[in-house]
């Protein structure tokens, strides 16, 4: 049995997805086993740190892909089409959410900024926590395209591929997105933030 | 123009996690700076850059819960499962149920009443051959089938008498139209043979006692001497004999023979309408009306 999970192991995405089509469900468990943790981060990251939330979306995602397998296509990279069904539904989860995220927002955005403007005790805990908030208020493109790049490590050439665009796309989103956020994150002090880490 | 080919926001992003602002050379510097505003904003990005580094590295890893990937794995299961052992499962969970126990009081009740349906079913039945043998009519059809080679005799002679058209075991009823076929052509005589022949298997099943077949002929000789135009209309409009009871085959072959009665008529009046100019009707000299009514009798 062992032996057989290394094989899987050693399959492509690609070659997994084929033998999911036909039925296979040790490879869509290797598949899973693969993709569930980074997937599982992404979701966390662009569902407002919600893991209750991320845990939902990430059992929707391989649910979706059980019942149709055959959505997809084996043209594409099952990475970049993997991450773009999961955009796809973190949009979905804004436009439902929009609403009663704002409100929220708002309200844990007020108390921040005070806490950041005292400029004593900045951990990595309240700067994730800015971060995020910020990300929040972003278009969710660009913030897709910050986590992939930042969070999950992809590469410009993959995230191009999950949106459909241009690399220059990509990097064009990166650097302005990264340059917006540092102006706005600029009352962290960079030097308190080092020294907690070291 | 060859620093942009070689330097792009990419390469800034290498150069924001490798060297502080400080520490980049003079063409990075200028590169830099066409993009950025300076010093500060380059050491903003780099901050933030090393702190989602950092903040990655020291953040607990999300592990997906073990019910995530049960229930997955369960509904690619059940997607995968054929429709026939989803059809299969159902019904062994039917025919073996997981709580016998629970069971005894149904299955008794419909052991019941699949008991009272069987004895209620063999009574009905014992019933229905009880009065089955009371039916004495059964059998006393069957009698006048076994007698019925003495009319034939009896039909014989007649006939040999009246025509030598070759009817001979139909009964005074065909004895009838034979005589009224006599003098009708020979195209008559062979259609009226085509439904002799047709009414044998009924005259057969019909059979009729030597009493009735006597009476009947009486009357059929009665009638060879009166014209041919009152034959159907006496021989139809005869009264039974008084005390004589109808019974149900009688009055069925009377009503086939009404109807051949029709045809055979139909066929003279169509071989003669040619000879007989249109005139007054009347029913005493008109052969196709007295069919007619005969039909409707």
């Amino acid at each position: 049995m062992a032996l057989f999970n290394k094989e899987y192991g050693n399959l492509g995405d690609e070659r997994l997805m084929e033998l999911v089509v036909r039925g296979d469900e040790r490879a869509f468990g290797a598949l899973y086993d693969r993709y569930s943790r980074r997937l599982l981060s992404y979701f966390h990251r662009m569902l407002w740190n919600d893991r209750e939330k991320a845990q939902d979306y990430l059992q929707d995602l391989f649910t979706k892909l059980a019942q149709r397998p055959t959505s997809y296509d084996p043209s594409r990279s099952f990475q970049t089409w993997l991450f773009s069904v999961a955009n796809n539904m973190c949009k979905n989860a804004y436009r439902h959410e929009e609403v009663v995220r704002a409100a929220a927002r708002e309200l844990r955005h007020g108390v921040d900024r005070e806490e950041a403007r005292d400029g004593i005790d900045v951990d990595h805990e309240r700067f994730r926590g800015r971060l995020d908030q910020e990300l929040a208020k972003l278009d969710p493109d660009h913030k897709a395209t910050f986590v992939m790049r930042y969070n999950e490590d992809m590469a410009i050439k993959e995230i191009a591929a999950v949106f459909g665009c241009s690399e220059g796309t990509v990097k064009s989103r990166l650097f302005y997105t990264l340059k917006k956020l540092a102006e706005r994150m600029k009352e962290f002090d960079p030097n308190a933030l080092h020294h907690g880490k070291a | 123009m060859e620093r942009r080919e070689q330097y792009d926001p990419e390469d800034i992003e290498s150069l924001l996690y490798e060297r502080s602002f400080d520490d980049l050379l003079e063409e990075e510097r200028a590169y830099v700076l066409r993009h950025l505003s300076g010093r500060a904003e380059y050491e903003a990005m780099r901050t933030l850059l090393l702190d989602l580094r950092a903040d990655d590295a020291q953040a607990p890893p999300l592990e997906p819960l073990p019910i995530v990937r049960t229930n997955v794995m369960e509904a690619f299961r059940a997607q995968r499962q054929p429709q026939w052992r989803i059809w299969l499962n159902s019904i062994g969970g039917v025919l073996v149920p997981g709580e016998l126990p629970r069971l005894w009081r149904p299955a008794l009740a419909f052991a019941s009443l699949a008991l009272l349906v069987v004895v209620a079913v063999w009574f009905i039945r014992g019933n229905g051959l009880a009065s089955g043998d009371a039916l004495a009519e059964l059998k006393q059809k069957e009698a006048p089938v076994q007698q019925a080679a003495e009319p034939e005799t009896t039909v014989d002679t007649v006939t040999g008498n009246a025509t030598s058209t070759g009817a001979t075991t139909i009964g005074p009823v065909e004895l009838a139209e034979v005589l009224d076929v006599d003098d009708a052509p020979a195209e008559a005589e062979s259609m009226t043979d085509v439904h002799y022949a047709e009414r044998a298997a009924t005259a057969e099943m019909v059979a009729e006692p030597a009493e009735d077949l006597a009476e009947e002929k009486v009357a059929v000789t009665a009638t060879v001497n009166v014209k041919q135009e009152a034959d159907a209309v006496s021989f139809y409009t005869a009264a039974p004999a008084p005390g004589r009871v109808v019974q149900l085959e009688e009055l069925a072959r009377n009503q086939t023979v009404a109807n051949t009665e029709v045809r055979v008529a139909s066929t003279k009046s169509r071989a003669k309408m040619a000879d007989t100019p249109s005139s007054g009707r009347s029913l005493a000299q008109d052969r196709e009306l007295a069919s007619l009514l005969a039909a409707g009798w």
